[in-house]
């Protein structure tokens, strides 16, 4: 396919405790190019924060494996990179964003320190106190900081601009990709809707690929070129960001998903929620994860994972489709 | 119909190092059995803070809270216990607002030993089971423990144990925000399932506007401690008159492709609450400010019988 | 309401265990702790059963000159002391006193410890609170073993008065823990939740507070009867706690210390006694915090 700076090819991750095996992420594949910008969507447990973490191979030591499958961060399959190369690779190469920005920062330290720190460890072209210095005030400004905040901490800063903080940090060695983790879930309505449009302007201008993990469609629609949808561990729909919201034909849960936002301009009292709940992913349904919850479900459902439906970029994994029908 | 409760004016200051914080600032609201008062607001706007007063759980520093015709900031304690039977709260967090010691039923029968309703013990255990069924809880979870449960049932825990003194009144607070979307979705079609059954009045606190929508028939929307709007819920989205209601609204990312959005967001950061300057205190990021929104109190303008805006731009 | 029974799955109910099996699962996997447990019970029941395999005049204080000083032997496992008597079975009983007595200074510091440290907490900023925490320093600034002996002397040297001197010198540290414990658990949404259906400050306290507050607290009460065995033992070592001819293992020691030049195998058995008793409630207790530790939950 065209130039892609992630491939992750039937990835299985699990978390191995005295209790329980928990499969969070079964068969999951993916496919990222340079510069753009992927959502993934899923609720609370279906595998998107596990599937970060498996990238930058940050799973709990002793606790997370990755039991099968390769991830191709340009052309390397950083599997089977060394932890010292690994190293080398997250926040120069790879970078990742956590959701709540109260505890992504040292409250000790300035924010001037802490972006130097990570240009410090991570990036070989700025070199001198100097250069350092000078990428830490650009870093600042552009995600709309004065550069004369730099000695100031992290508590004189509210919410949305700790989160630009962050932001500035993640991107401050000018990374291939970005891992945004529910970037803005922990935020205001408006301030969101300030740092989403921030991080829209950046996308112009720098040419990082990001991944944005969240459960909010309409984020979505906002900031993103591809879909994927997770559920249980796999991903059960993508596509282009036309492909998810204007196409007729989705997997039951995508659809459910839509059906059960309350929506600003449809004048309903009811809702139509999913019945049921997701899966516990220590005890996953045989055949397709969805189906005790689906409305269209069939026999095969009950028995066989479904297989990859693909047309032209758009794949549904359900046993309702055959190609013809995308 | 007359309002199973209002309010006349309430404040609720609280002191600090710094000065006096106007968390809530002259609210006049008014609820009737049966309608749901959607009250809207981002963090720091007071909301919570209102809610809890609401109950008498914070003491209002001024003004009047009338329910069913008696302002319940001059109850004793007998009144005030009695109170409480018809006025419940549902809180936020699943994870932290139950008793992770305390068995479902356990949890859910607490009101009414406290309150010494229903003295026999059979008939409590059937009042348990019923709310249970009510609320959609499956009885094997009896003697289940909260961390058995997901966040979805935990927060049915919730609204069985708000429920289980057959209340009038109960004060939402951000019942749904933790909880996946399609759980929400379920939890707040139980909410309204509920008001339908029993004639219950809410206040359904919340930063989602979307969420607000469906379950309240007017809305209130707040910013620094002040109510900045109030209207019927079809007036405020089809009509909000007040900048902050208008950006609000326009933050909101709609799951449709191209729906946005060439206007402005809102610039700049929420100004703090302690000892604010008089005027409207929104005025240091509204687009359309003027000389004459700050320096003095906003009067409120009553555009319509059901819709009433404090802005300079509506006298 | 049927149709909110559809909403809950009929998957197959995952592996449940209560709270308390989840925390025995976790502290059984703690082989140390486990070992600690182990040894601690032996030790309890070995006690415990003493007087129906010893006679308490014949085995434990009866001097048999003859028998004096002689070294470990089949007959008597550890040996005699200066008057003939069998240190091991002096061991055992004195194993029942230092248990006995650790266990009741740990059950007057708990009282006391829980009630004025929950109100103090519940009551966090008022005159009631300064007043109990001023009380707790002024404890805390003198050494126990100092203050328990003051107490003693001024009202006599009997185990009652042992028991209680040591539990109130313990008491402070027990108040504040419960104090911290109560003040994090006061703010939580629950205790709000309780407060609007109308409950007592009181069943508030001890219905819904105390209960959450309970781990920290049993934690530090198996310290706390690790430290009253030495406190009791360093207490008899200088002659002020257990009188003879009770045997008591500091005084042991302290008998034993000399004759430490001609009969060095005097000291071993109380020694290891005191270390083994002491180290395997450690365990224990250390065991209890690990499994207990909500972040340890996987």
């Amino acid at each position: 396919m065209a130039d892609n700076i992630l491939e992750i090819k039937d990835l299985y991750t699990q978390y191995e405790t005295d209790e329980d095996t928990v499969y969070a992420v079964n068969g999951l594949s993916l496919e990222l190019e340079k510069g753009k910008t992927l959502g993934l969507v899923g609720e609370t447990g279906a595998g998107k924060t596990t599937t970060c973490l498996s990238i930058l191979r940050l799973l709990p030591p002793k606790i997370g494996f990755v039991k099968k499958g390769s991830i191709m961060f340009d052309g390397i399959d950083i599997l089977k990179l060394s932890e010292e190369k690994m190293r080398g690779i997250r926040g120069s190469d790879i970078s990742m964003i956590f959701q709540d920005p109260m505890s992504a920062l040292n409250p000790v330290y300035t924010v001037g320190q802490q972006i130097a720190e990570v240009l410090h460890y991570h990036n070989s072209k700025y070199k001198t106190n100097d250069e350092i210095q000078a990428r830490v005030d650009e870093m600042l400004e552009l995600v709309g900081i004065p550069a004369s905040r730099k000695s100031e901490f992290p508590h004189q800063f509210s919410g949305g601009m700790k989160q630009r903080v962050v932001i500035a940090m993640a991107l401050a060695c000018d990374p291939k990709l970005l891992l945004a983790d529910e970037p803005t879930t922990a935020l205001d309505v408006t301030i969101q809707a300030q740092v989403l449009k921030m991080m829209n302007d950046l996308k112009e201008h720098l040419s990082t690929a990001m991944i944005l993990v969240t459960h909010d469609l309409g984020i979505v629609a906002e900031t993103c070129d591809f879909v994927a949808v997770m559920y249980a561990g796999s991903v059960i729909e993508k596509g282009t960001v036309e492909d998810i919201f204007t196409k007729g034909v989705h997997h039951p849960y995508t659809k459910g998903l839509f059906d059960s936002i309350p929506n600003l301009k449809v004048k309903t009292r009811r809702l139509n929620p999913i019945d049921g709940l997701m899966p516990d992913p220590a005890n996953l349904p045989k055949g397709c994860p969805f189906n005790p919850r689906c409305p269209h479900c069939m026999d095969i459902c009950r028995q066989e994972i479904p297989a990859d439906i693909e047309k032209d970029g758009h794949m549904i994994k359900c046993h309702l489709y055959k190609e013809e029908d995308l | 119909m007359s309002d199973l409760i209002y309010t006349e004016g309430l404040k609720k200051y609280f002191k600090t190092p710094a000065g006096m914080l106007h968390a809530v600032d002259n609210i006049n609201l008014s609820i009737p059995a049966g309608e749901t008062l959607g009250v809207v607001g981002e963090s720091g706007c007071g909301k919570s803070t209102l809610g809890r007063t609401m109950l008498r759980l914070l003491d209002a520093t001024e003004g009047k809270i009338i329910f069913e015709g008696k302002d319940i900031n001059t109850f004793d304690e007998k009144q005030l216990k009695a109170f409480r039977r018809d006025a419940q709260i549902i809180f936020q967090d699943p994870y932290s607002s139950i008793n992770p010691r305390k068995s479902v039923s356990q949890i859910i029968m607490e009101p009414m030993i406290v309150n010494s309703e229903i003295t026999d013990k059979k008939e409590r255990i059937d009042k348990v089971k019923e709310l249970m069924e009510v609320v959609g809880l499956a009885p094997r979870f009896y003697n289940a423990y909260p961390h058995e449960l997901d966040g979805g049932r935990r927060q049915r825990i919730g609204v069985a144990r708000a429920l289980a003194l057959g209340p009038k009144f109960i004060v939402c607070d951000e019942p749904v925000s933790a909880l996946d979307v399609s759980i929400q979705a379920q939890i707040l079609n139980l909410l309204m399932d509920l008001q339908d059954d029993k004639k219950l009045a809410y206040m359904f606190i919340t930063h989602d506007l979307s969420v607000v929508k469906h379950i309240s028939q007017r809305i209130m929307v707040m910013y620094l401690g002040e109510c900045v709007e109030l209207a019927s819920t079809d007036e405020l989205y089809e009509h909000p008159m007040h900048p902050y209601t208008q950006a609000l609204l326009e933050a909101i990312p709609i799951p449709e492709l191209g729906a946005k959005k060439n206007a402005g967001t809102i610039k700049g950061e929420l100004k703090s609450p302690i000892e604010p300057a008089p005027g409207c205190r929104f005025a240091g990021r509204c687009p359309y400010a003027k000389p004459e929104c700050t320096g003095e109190k906003i009067r409120e303008i009553q555009i319509t019988p059901t819709h009433k805006v404090a802005c300079t731009l509506y006298y | 309401m049927a149709e909110y029974m559809k909403a809950i799955e009929e998957a197959a109910e995952p592996k449940r265990r209560s709270q308390i099996g989840a925390i025995w699962f976790r502290f059984r996997k703690n082989k140390l702790a486990l070992m600690g447990l182990i040894i601690f019970v032996t030790l309890g029941l070995v006690a415990l059963t003493a007087p129906l395999y010893l006679d308490f005049e014949k085995d434990v204080i009866e001097q048999t000159i003859s028998q004096r000083f002689k070294g470990p032997s089949a007959e008597h496992f550890f040996g005699t002391d200066q008057f003939g008597r069998d240190i091991f079975k002096r061991i055992i009983w004195g194993a029942r006193t230092s248990m006995f007595v650790g266990m009741g200074i740990v059950a007057v510091s708990m009282t006391g410890g829980i009630i004025f440290g929950s109100l103090a907490g519940y009551y966090d900023g008022s005159v009631l609170d300064n007043v109990l925490m001023r009380l707790c320093d002024m404890f805390l600034a003198i050494p126990g073993t100092l203050l328990a002996i003051a107490l003693v002397s001024v009202s006599g040297n009997n185990i009652p008065n042992l028991i209680l001197a040591l539990g109130v010198s313990t008491m402070p540290k027990m108040a504040r823990l419960v104090r911290a414990s109560v003040l994090s658990i006061k703010n939580q949404e629950y205790i709000e939740a309780a407060r609007s259906c109308g409950t007592s400050d009181r069943r508030i306290i001890i219905s819904e507070i105390l209960p959450n507050a309970i781990g920290p607290i049993i934690v530090e009460a198996t310290l706390s009867v690790a430290r009253g065995i030495i406190s009791i033992a360093s207490m008899s070592f200088i002659g002020l706690g257990i009188q003879p001819p009770n045997p008591e293992w500091g005084a042991m020691l302290s008998e034993a210390k000399v004759q430490m030049i001609n009969h060095p195998y005097l000291v071993v058995a109380p020694g290891i006694a005191i270390v083994l008793t002491v180290m395997s409630l450690t365990l224990i207790g250390d065991g209890l915090r690990d499994a207990l530790d909500p972040k340890m939950k996987n």
